[in-house]
């Protein structure tokens, strides 16, 4: 899900990272310092996701947790996917400078908006919850994909082709993200709900 | 998990101020990135080779590192060609599309131009010391503080993953394309977060407990500035403007 360096466009470099800035400004205002120990753990469990290979058919994927990040953190998800994906470049060469920008938008964007939609029903117990984490965990890959494939078209239409590809892989891979989002929510929920609530007690 | 290996090193790279390097990548990095064409790119990726060099970066993890990110830019360079549309040419009967195929080498120069000069300007200073040069640049104190905790935590969770999936497989657990797999491997993520929840409540109260209020006191010297760092930020500076005029109006 990372866009590597010298890809895009100039203008869509400056898009994304015009709502980077701005969204990371308002993720950080809403957050106060009690929680920043909390958020950053979050960061790095997204950050340590992208080493977990998961099966899938003959070969193996690894994990984005970007939903359930969404899910917790609401608009903290800006800034900790930010970090995460600063740590990523920096230490692993995975994406980029100049294109973090666009790359924290297109991982972050949807788990946020999924985040704040879904939410009111992750607190709920039962068929709600079950409902809000599949959603989040399959649609915000999928939409990720699907901002990727604009950010890819946007710079060049010859991309087109390339960008379906993109999409139609992101399909399985999005199956597989909200099964286990399914599953890490119904255990947080057994385990330590207030992890769940986390978003709930922050205003 | 093999982290900030090139951070260690006695190259005027490694000695030089963080802030400058901080300044010159971050206007290098952008406009290697939006070169349009091939003669720029190139010497773009020329100074970066030279960076590399300067740096004295061990050559045989640096072209590991390339090969591991160069995933995405393969994808493109493989399918660009065949999906690009154009002016066609025939490689084995095939047609490809000769603008695809330029596109696709282009993107792979940039790709790994930038990650080479990423390594030697960032790669040579520690994540800690980045973090405090991004906090006197101005990036704010929360920013800073979420950027440097997240690090901390990477390695606290990854040995609790590790841990949890080692106890899981001697248990008899073999990952397979099966909700079953799936299913555990989400209880181990979030028997991961739950552990990794608590620890970072202990860790948020012994820091209060010592004073922390949000900010930041680095303990080490930011003001050993030397001639090569003024110069080496001139020369990115410079480099970035004129080569940006010539890709866009030469």
């Amino acid at each position: 899900m990372h866009i590597s360096e010298g890809v895009l466009s100039l203008p869509v470099l400056a898009t994304g990272g015009t709502i980077t800035f701005f969204s990371t400004m308002y993720g950080l205002k809403k957050l106060d310092y009690d929680k920043i120990m909390t958020v950053a753990m979050f960061s790095s469990a997204f950050f340590v996701a992208s080493f977990i290979h998961i099966p899938l058919g003959p070969g193996s994927v690894h994990l984005l947790l970007s939903g359930i990040v969404g899910l917790i953190l609401g608009w903290a998800a800006f800034p900790a996917i930010l970090a995460a994906l600063f740590l990523q470049a920096l230490l692993f060469q995975y994406g980029g400078l100049a294109v973090i920008g666009v790359n924290t938008v297109i991982i972050a964007a949807p788990a946020v908006i999924l985040g704040l939609f879904f939410r009111p029903w992750l607190v709920q117990p039962g068929k709600k919850r079950f409902i809000a984490s599949g959603a989040a965990g399959f649609f915000s890959i999928f939409f990720s994909s699907l901002l990727m494939a604009a950010a890819l078209i946007a710079t060049d239409a010859g991309f087109a082709k390339a960008a379906l590809l993109l999409v139609a892989w992101s399909i399985p891979v999005s199956i597989l993200e909200g099964v286990i989002t399914i599953s890490i929510v119904k255990f947080l929920a057994t385990v330590q709900p207030e992890i769940l609530f986390f978003s709930e007690n922050s205003k | 998990m093999k982290e900030e290996r090139f951070s260690v090193g006695g190259s005027p790279l490694h000695r030089g101020s963080v802030k400058l390097k901080l300044c010159g990548g971050l206007l290098f990095i952008p406009a290697f990135a939006i070169t349009p064409s091939y003669r720029e790119a190139l010497i773009f990726l020329f100074i970066s080779l030279l960076l590399t060099a300067i740096a004295r970066l061990p050559l045989k993890h640096v072209i590991n590192r390339l090969v591991l990110a160069n995933f995405f830019s393969l994808f493109l360079f493989i399918t660009l060609p065949l999906t690009y549309g154009g002016d066609p040419f025939l490689i084995w009967g095939v047609p490809v599309s000769k603008a695809g195929f330029l596109l696709g080498g282009l993107i792979v120069i940039k790709t790994n131009g930038i990650l080479l000069a990423l390594i030697a300007l960032l790669g040579t200073s520690t994540v800690s010391s980045l973090g405090h040069g991004l906090n006197a640049l101005g990036v704010s104190d929360r920013l800073t503080a979420l950027l440097l905790f997240s690090y901390r935590y990477i390695f606290v969770i990854e040995q609790e993953f590790k841990r949890l999936q080692r106890a899981a497989k001697i248990r008899g657990f073999s990952p397979g394309t099966n909700v079953h797999t799936y299913r555990t491997f989400g209880y181990l993520i979030g028997m991961t977060m739950v552990k990794s929840w608590d620890q970072s409540q202990r860790i948020h109260d012994a820091m209060v407990l010592r004073g922390y209020d949000g900010q930041f006191f680095p303990l080490t010297n930011p003001s050993n500035r030397s001639p090569f760092d003024l110069i080496l930020f001139l020369g990115l500076v410079l480099a970035s403007i004129i080569l940006t005029f010539l890709g866009y109006l030469g």
